[in-house]
C-alpha cells in the first residue's frame, strides 16, 4: 500500500511537472485541447450545427457564447492520474496497456460529456456553469478514474501467495 | 434500490459508483452550508503561520464566509493615486476550489457504508487538511506574487527558484491534487472495501488473533 502510494505520488508528479513544460504544452497538450474541441464540435454538430471549433475554443455561432478549454478541462490531469495508479500498480505490462487504453477512452469520453454540457449550461446560466465547472465535474471526473481503475484492478491476476499490501497488490486490512 | 439498501456494504463496484453518485448532491450542499466550519481548521494554521512571520510580509489570513484574505505588509504601487499612503496589499482566496474534494469523500465514504464510517470519514477529513492548506497558501501568495504586478512582486524578495516552485505548487495543488486527495484518503480508510471489490465474491481475510 505505501509502496503503491510512494509510486503514484512521484510517477504523477514527475508527469504533471513534464506536461507543463514549454515543449510538453506544445507537443502535447495543446494538440490534445485542440483535438478535443474539434471532436466536441464534431458531435455537437449532429444536433447543433450553429457551433465552431477553432483551435481550443467551443464558439456558438449563433448567440457568441465561447468556452476555452484550458488547463484543468481537457483530462489530461485525469488521465495523468489513471496513468500513474495503473503503472504504480504490480501488474503484467500488457494489462497495464489495455487498461490504460480502454481507461483514457472512458475519461476522455466523459470529458467530452463535461465539455458539450458546460458549453450549453453556459449558455443557460452563467452561475449553474460555475458550479458545475468548478466542482461538480471535477468530482465526476474523478470518479470516472477510481472506478476505472477499481474494475481494471479486478481484473488485473494477482500473484497467488503476495497479495497483501507489502508486494504492492490489493491491500489487506491486518497488514496495511 | 431500496432506500435501506443505501446503508449496506455495496455489493460491486457498480452499486458503488451509484450509490457515489446519489449521496454527491446532498454532500455538496451540506460541504457549501458548513464551509466556514470545514474551512476553520485551514485559518487557524495559516493565522499561525503568518504571526510566524512565513513569509514575513504576510500580516494576517482572516477567514470569511467562504474565502479567506491575505493582508500583507506590502505596499500598492506608490504611483497609482487611488491608494492612500498607508494602503497595504490584500487577496482574496476562495476556499471551496481547494476543499472540493471533501464532498466527493464523503460521498464515496457514505456509499461504501464500511463499518466505523465516521471515523473512517473524520479521519479522511484530516488527511485532505493539509493538503488543501498547501493548496489555500500557494494559492494566496501566488495570487500576490504574480497576479498584483512587479513593484509588489519586488517587495516580497523572492528568488527565481521560489517564484519557480511556487508556480508549480500552485499549479498542482490547484489542478490535480483537491480531488486526487480525496480519492487516496478514500482508498487509505477504505482498505477492506477495496480488497472486497478487488476480489468481488471471495470472502474478506480473517484478521490473526
Amino acid at each position: 500500500m505505501i509502496r503503491f502510494l510512494l509510486l503514484f505520488l512521484l510517477i504523477q508528479g514527475v508527469l504533471f511537472g513534464a506536461q507543463l513544460l514549454p515543449w510538453g504544452q506544445e507537443y502535447f497538450v495543446l494538440p490534445w485541447t485542440n483535438a478535443l474541441a474539434s471532436i466536441c464540435q464534431a458531435i455537437v454538430a449532429f444536433f447543433d450545427p450553429n457551433v465552431t471549433a477553432v483551435g481550443k475554443v467551443l464558439r456558438s455561432t449563433s448567440n457568441g457564447f465561447a468556452v476555452s478549454i484550458e488547463a484543468g478541462c481537457n483530462g489530461v490531469e485525469a488521465t495523468i492520474v489513471l496513468l500513474a495508479a495503473i503503472l504504480a500498480f504490480p501488474a503484467p505490462w500488457r494489462y497495464k496497456l489495455v487498461g490504460f487504453v480502454i481507461g483514457v477512452i472512458a475519461v476522455q469520453g466523459l470529458n467530452i460529456v463535461r465539455v458539450i454540457s458546460l458549453f450549453y449550461l453556459g449558455q443557460w446560466n452563467m452561475k449553474w456553469f460555475e458550479w458545475a465547472h468548478l466542482y461538480v465535474w471535477q468530482a465526476l471526473i474523478m470518479l470516472d478514474v477510481l472506478i476505472v481503475f477499481l474494475i481494471w484492478i479486478r481484473r488485473v491476476p494477482l500473484p497467488a501467495a503476495k497479495d497483501g499490501p507489502s508486494s504492492g497488490a490489493t491491500p489487506t486490512p491486518n497488514a496495511a | 434500490m431500496q432506500l435501506n439498501s443505501l446503508f449496506t456494504p455495496p455489493t460491486s463496484i457498480y452499486a458503488l459508483f451509484w450509490r457515489t453518485l446519489l449521496w454527491l448532491p446532498l454532500m455538496f450542499f451540506l460541504w457549501v452550508l458548513n464551509a466556514p466550519l470545514f474551512h476553520f481548521p485551514l485559518a487557524l494554521a495559516m493565522q499561525a503561520l503568518s504571526w510566524l512571520g512565513v513569509p514575513s510580509w504576510l500580516m494576517d489570513v482572516e477567514q470569511g464566509a467562504r474565502t479567506f484574505n491575505f493582508i500583507t505588509s506590502l505596499k500598492p504601487p506608490s504611483g497609482d493615486t487611488a491608494f492612500s499612503a498607508s494602503a497595504r496589499v490584500a487577496t482574496e482566496v476562495n476556499g471551496l476550489l481547494y476543499t472540493c474534494g471533501l464532498p466527493l469523500l464523503a460521498a464515496l465514504t457514505l456509499a461504501a457504508a464500511q463499518k466505523g464510517w465516521l471515523r473512517a470519514l473524520v479521519l479522511g477529513y484530516l488527511i485532505l487538511l493539509p493538503f488543501q492548506l498547501i493548496a489555500v497558501y500557494a494559492t494566496g501568495l501566488k495570487q500576490i506574487a504574480f497576479d498584483m504586478g512587479p513593484i509588489v512582486a519586488q517587495q516580497m524578495e523572492f528568488s527565481r527558484l521560489q517564484n519557480s516552485a511556487l508556480a508549480f505548487i500552485y499549479q498542482y495543488y490547484t489542478l490535480i491534487m483537491p480531488p486526487v486527495t480525496a480519492l487516496l484518503a478514500w482508498f487509505f480508510t477504505h482498505r477492506e472495501t477495496v480488497q472486497r471489490f478487488v476480489r468481488d465474491g471471495l470472502p474478506m481475510k480473517a484478521k490473526p488473533a
